[in-house]
């Protein structure tokens, strides 16, 4: 297959590369269907996130009065809820709040964390001990309590959830980081760089970091399922990011459940998409996984 | 093994005074306080006397490091986590009553997690690419992605309007009316459960997977050893091992879901209590039930790395 | 193969799913009027069974003095009683009349305008056998005033000069000052009850016994199971209470209350929205609906001594800019009344009309003239479109506000106005509204009494909750004077003055009154509602069940 690429190579053209880009596409697919599944539903969580505006038919405040509590009918493909807002562009938009909270809070959560780990599995000695017995304590608290507390001290807004959420990754970034790097550490590259006179700094980031970063990358794919499920769950105790900003969690709570009798669309589509959106990045964390580390597997 | 049994209690030790501490910090920069609360609820008319009256009397007045002083003297001393400013009773008394509570919440969950997920697990990796795989992999991952307080909402409202039905709100002990009270639980064990559920699924399926391909394996089929037997003594020991480091890490997630499942199924426990604490800065029970937490989530973390060297031998001299 | 015969099956499932859906049609929109009254003056009641409800919230404790205000009206209101109550029917709006009749109280004069004689009520026997006398009344208005005990209800109280004992069943006492409301402040001062003198005395703490003169007594009280009681045989009403006992089970929110219901393990139930009536009402076959409209009301209050709202035009633009009759159709299905200022407009000859409200700025039908001046004057003000923004706070645990909030927000974005809307955790909100740390909030407006109410507490300059701030003489000479007036008539046109001096100065922001919505099992009658957000009942001696058709476990 290799000679045939080769060969190909010699006939350009954008067309040829758009053929060619498609076939790997089918491979990828029919080998891996379940990743396949998974970048889908990724990329689509994306797309709509990014694109939010254009794809919505209304605006998700906009309130239709005469419209409150519709069924999913023509005009209205998700119904609308009990302000009479389009719960379909609701959704839409949900998954910008669900991505960005998401996405910051992992990026976050893993730069604090592996920073630490990273740091003090290397360095070792007493500053270790030190920040291993802080980063159990942190461990021994239930992540939703510790988030909520948060929350409710800094006040329910974006930016402190997103702390919240990232906070509270820290220690298990920290845990896998740690596992990795003190048994990279014993390897002869690392003795080698030390020998030849590479300071420490350059040696965890220059010769450890990138030899831990598939890990890395596997963690931040499944936590950010995580992320996207305690912002929800946030959001569900009302401590989430404040509305009228359509939460896909604060659409599973409040008037939405209480009206589940009479309107039961409300909370379903929320749900579905929390749902799918989580999905997604699971299966993705793991499809990821089998491809740069089966020994990982089912861990 | 007693070394390691030694090494890990004493470490276990400090961990708990700085969550107690931490807990103490994080309760106190919460903005609002209790004092405000009662004054505010009581809709008098002159709420800033009342208000001051009640800063005093609960502690409120004095300055931070005292009150943290105070507060953990009390504790470490005389076991006395002080009283609740809404109810004015204990915050033992209040914990122990509410504690059966989540903590049948929490055995419950594990229990029919693990006899739901562990056969179909094991089943699901000898029919490995067949339907029989399929579906319980679909089934894990899904339960893995749906967010559990929606499944606790669809469990206590579609019972309702479908079938009538929907246990008592209120607590009934196992010891008094064990009928009625599996009942309340059997539901909310099972939404609060559900990801345990997905997670130990997988794992089993992923670890059992690697065993039957072991060479110890091999050699029990290839002695003619009954398929049961086979799985059972040879293979499902040791595929348990990471299950159980699983299910000791869950802990900390299911007392933190039970948070949820609790108020939405109305049944008292300790979540549901310091949720309602949280809300009302009721911050001697916050930092009670925390501390408590905490300690139960040390202490179960302890008691799965025993296990764990107990299962596996080659930790427990390693 | 096996994997495409299970995308099929998803598929299909999928279809399934989205079919159900459809068949949910649009409850249809129903409006009713708002008091409508059920007659059950034609039934005898019949005694025996148990009543069983869902609490809302926790029971702190026993004592009535000291617990969250809401929960005295759930829970201890059939253990303890008052001085005076209002006239009760069963599903009868009490607030037509706002009658006064005699509960511990059993008659009572004013010699003058400053003196009232209380005749305690004879042959009344706390729950443990030990008679009721003018002593106990005597004490527990004096340890309720004493500030040192920090009891809320103790505040009506502060007006009163002396209370002295003339003999064992008469009570005298002397107010500094005439005061009209005094007497209904009786009924309805936070919760004003009487203890008994016995008990305190001899050490026992009323958070853990609940020792009363009511129709229950407690029999279990247990923070996980509920609360339960038992009627008290020798209450002081002949022939009540109707039922045997009336259980309270552990609190859920209210989507679990409301499956509760359909299970019938909840005899009664307030619904907020029309539609979760019209979609409830088919499921429990033959439950009963009473429609009233709901006591307290909101209003929009502005921080008046710093921009934007110390411009009275803002004020007027806003004023202006809220759509009242699309308040209530998005949020009540279209039931309900818009308020004047200061009062509900339940209170019939105390409030101004809605046809008097309707030719106000603010209040006019069609919307269009009062959107069309609202954006001249904000631009007169010197906001163009977009320029103006402030913030709403509202507690987010409040049931309705922070819907009002939303729906205002939306409304005032169509006419340039940014409005941030702010859901503040509850002890966040109350701090920031004493402190007056808020541009503008929605919080408690009047309600259909006729006492001082929100006048004196409001928008009298030394009103203690009078955070705007408003300092107007001409409000405070209205206020004080109506406060001191007899004669009913002068008093309502003092009320209508007040209500025609804030629509002018815009110091405060009426709403809407909403409607409440009870439903009850098949099987209860004699029910008597709070109107209050919680279902709540005014007098547990009249409520009777229907035993042929109760559950067995009643």
């Amino acid at each position: 297959m290799g000679l045939l690429l080769e060969q190909k190579r010699d006939s350009g053209g954008v067309l040829d590369l758009g053929r060619r880009s498609v076939e790997e596409l089918r491979r990828f697919t029919v080998k891996r269907p379940v990743g396949a599944f998974a970048l889908a539903l990724v990329l689509m969580l994306v797309f709509l996130a990014v694109f939010a505006p254009v794809v919505s038919p209304y605006d998700p405040l906009v309130q239709h009065s005469d419209a409150v509590m519709e069924a999913p009918d023509t005009h209205f493909l998700f119904g609308t809820d009990y302000f009479g807002r389009d719960i379909l562009s609701r959704v839409i938009y949900g998954a910008r709040i669900s991505l960005t909270v998401g996405i910051a809070s992992v990026a976050l959560g893993l730069a604090a964390g592996v920073l630490i780990g990273l740091v003090t599995a290397y360095v070792g000695g007493a500053t270790d001990i030190l920040v291993q017995r802080l980063m159990d304590a942190a461990l021994a608290f239930p992540g939703l309590i510790f988030a909520l507390a948060i929350v409710t001290a800094l006040g329910p807004r974006l930016i402190t959830v997103i702390l919240a959420i990232g906070f509270t990754a820290i220690p298990r970034n920290n845990r896998v980081v740690r596992g990795s790097v003190l048994a990279e550490k014993n390897n002869l590259y690392v003795t080698a760089a030390g020998a030849s006179g590479c300071s420490q700094w350059r040696i965890m980031w220059r010769h450890i970091l990138p030899n831990v970063a598939a890990p890395i990358i596997i963690i931040g794919a499944t936590e950010l399922g995580a992320a996207i499920l305690l912002e929800a769950s946030l959001s569900f105790l009302g401590v989430g990011v404040p509305p009228p900003s359509p939460s896909w969690g604060s659409m599973l709570s409040g008037e939405y459940r209480t009206y589940m009798l009479a309107a039961p669309w409300m909370a379903f589509f929320p749900g579905v998409a929390i749902s799918l959106a989580v999905l997604g990045w699971n299966l993705l964390g793991d499809a990821l996984r089998d491809a740069w580390d089966p020994r990982l597997r089912g861990s | 093994m007693r070394t390691y049994l030694i090494q890990r209690i004493t470490l276990a030790i400090p961990t708990v005074l700085l969550v107690a501490t931490v807990t103490f910090v994080l309760m106190h920069i919460l903005p609002g306080d209790a004092a405000l609360v009662k004054a505010a609820s009581t809709g008098a008319q002159d709420q800033q006397t009342l208000y001051n009256a009640y800063r005093h009397d609960m502690g409120l007045d004095r300055p931070g490091y005292v009150q943290f002083g105070d507060w953990m003297w009390r504790l470490l001393r005389f076991g006395d986590f002080g009283r609740s400013y809404g109810t004015q009773d204990a915050v033992t008394h209040q914990i122990i009553t509410h504690l059966p509570v989540t903590l049948e919440l929490a055995l419950g969950s594990i229990l029919l997690g693990l006899a739901v997920a562990i056969p179909w697990g094991v089943i699901a990796a000898t029919r490995r690419d067949r339907a029989g795989d399929y579906v319980p992999r679909i089934i894990s991952v899904l339960l893995l992605s749906v967010p559990n307080f929606w499944i606790a909402t669809l469990f206590v409202v579609l019972p309702a309007i479908w079938f009538r039905y929907m246990p008592a709100p209120g607590y009934v002990s196992f010891f008094d009316h064990p009928a009625v009270n599996v009942q309340e639980f059997f539901l909310p064990c099972l939404a609060l459960g559900s990801r345990l559920i997905g997670a130990t699924l997988r794992m089993t399926r992923s670890s059992m997977l690697e065993v039957l391909q072991q060479d110890y394996v091999r050699t029990a089929w290839a002695k003619g050893l009954r398929a049961r037997t086979v799985l059972s003594r040879h293979a499902l020991k040791n595929a348990l091992i990471p299950v159980v480091s699983l299910v000791g890490g869950q802990i900390a997630f299911l007392l933190g879901g039970s948070v949820i499942v609790e108020s939405v199924f109305g049944l008292p426990g300790l979540g549901n209590l310091t949720l309602q604490a949280i809300y009302q800065r009721d911050y001697p029970q916050i930092q009670g039930d925390i501390l408590l937490i905490a300690l139960i989530v040390v202490a179960v973390n302890l008691v799965t790395d025993l296990s764990y060297g107990w299962l596996d031998p080659r930790i427990r001299y390693g | 193969m096996r994997r495409r015969r299970f995308l099929a099956h998803g598929t299909v499932g999928a279809a399934a799913v989205f079919t159900a859906c459809q068949s949910a049609r649009k409850a249809p929109i129903s409006s009713s009027t708002t008091g409508a009254s059920i007659d059950e003056t034609s039934l005898t009641p019949q005694v025996g069974g148990t009543f069983q409800t869902v609490g809302f919230r926790a029971l702190e404790h026993l004592n009535p003095w000291k617990v969250f205000m809401a929960n005295v009206d759930f829970y201890l209101l059939g253990v303890y009683e008052q001085l005076l109550a209002y006239d009760l029917k069963p599903f009868q709006d009490y607030r037509s009349t706002y009658k006064l009749v005699g509960a511990l109280a059993e008659s009572w004069e004013a010699p003058d305008s400053s003196t009232y004689l209380l005749h305690v009520r004879p042959n009344v026997r706390w729950h443990d056998g030990t008679p009721f006398t003018a002593t106990d009344v005597q004490w527990s208005l004096q340890f309720m005033s004493d500030p040192a005990n920090s009891i809320a209800a103790g505040d009506h109280f502060r007006s009163v000069d002396s209370m002295t004992l003339l003999d064992d069943h008469t009570l005298q006492i002397k107010t500094k000052q005439p005061q009209v409301a005094f007497l209904n402040g009786l009924t309805t001062a936070p919760k004003a009850v009487i203890m008994p003198k016995h008990v305190h005395d001899r050490g026992d703490q009323f958070e853990k016994v609940a020792i009363g003169t009511g129709a229950f007594k407690v029999t279990t009280y247990d923070q996980l199971k509920g609360i339960s009681y038992t009627a008290s045989k020798d209450y002081w009403r002949e022939g009540r209470p109707n039922l045997d006992g009336w259980r309270i089970l552990a609190p859920t929110d209210e989507a679990g209350r409301l499956a509760a219901f359909t299970a019938r393990q909840n005899d009664v139930l307030h619904v907020s929205s029309r539609r979760q009536v019209d979609t409830l009402l088919p499921l429990v076959k033959g439950a009963r609906l009473w429609t009233f409209v709901r006591d307290i009301v909101d209003d929009f209050y502005m921080k008046l001594d710093k921009p934007p709202f110390n411009d009275k035009r803002i004020r007027q633009v806003v004023q202006m800019g809220i759509d009242r009759r699309e308040l209530l159709k998005t949020l009540d299905a279209g039931d309900g009344l818009m308020n004047p200022p200061g009062i509900n407009a339940v209170a019939q000859g105390w409030a101004l009309p809605q046809s008097e409200l309707e030719k106000l700025p603010g209040w006019r039908n069609p919307k269009s003239q009062d959107i069309q001046e609202a954006k001249q004057l904000l631009s007169q003000a010197g906001y163009g479109s977009g320029g103006l923004s402030f913030t709403v706070s509202v507690d987010q645990a409040h049931p309705t506000t922070p819907n009002q909030a939303t729906v205002i927000a939306a409304q005032l974005r169509s006419i340039g106005i940014t409005v941030n809307v702010q859901p503040l955790e509850t002890t966040v909100y109350q701090k920031n509204v004493t402190s007056g740390n808020y541009d503008a909030i929605i919080d408690q407006g009047g309600t259909s009494s006729p006492g001082n109410g929100v006048w004196q507490t409001r928008f009298h300059s030394g009103g203690f909750l009078n955070s705007m701030p408003v300092h107007d003489p001409e409000m405070d000479r209205l206020i004080d004077a109506q406060a001191q007036e007899f004669d009913e008539s002068k008093r309502k046109a003092l009320f209508l003055e007040i209500e025609r001096l804030l629509a002018r100065e815009v110091y405060s922001i009426p709403l809407t009154a909403d409607p409440g919505y009870f439903v009850g099992q098949p099987y209860v009658h004699g029910w008597v509602d709070n109107e209050g957000a919680n279902v709540t009942c005014a007098d547990w001696a009249q409520a009777w069940l229907d035993q042929a058709q109760a559950p067995k476990s009643r």
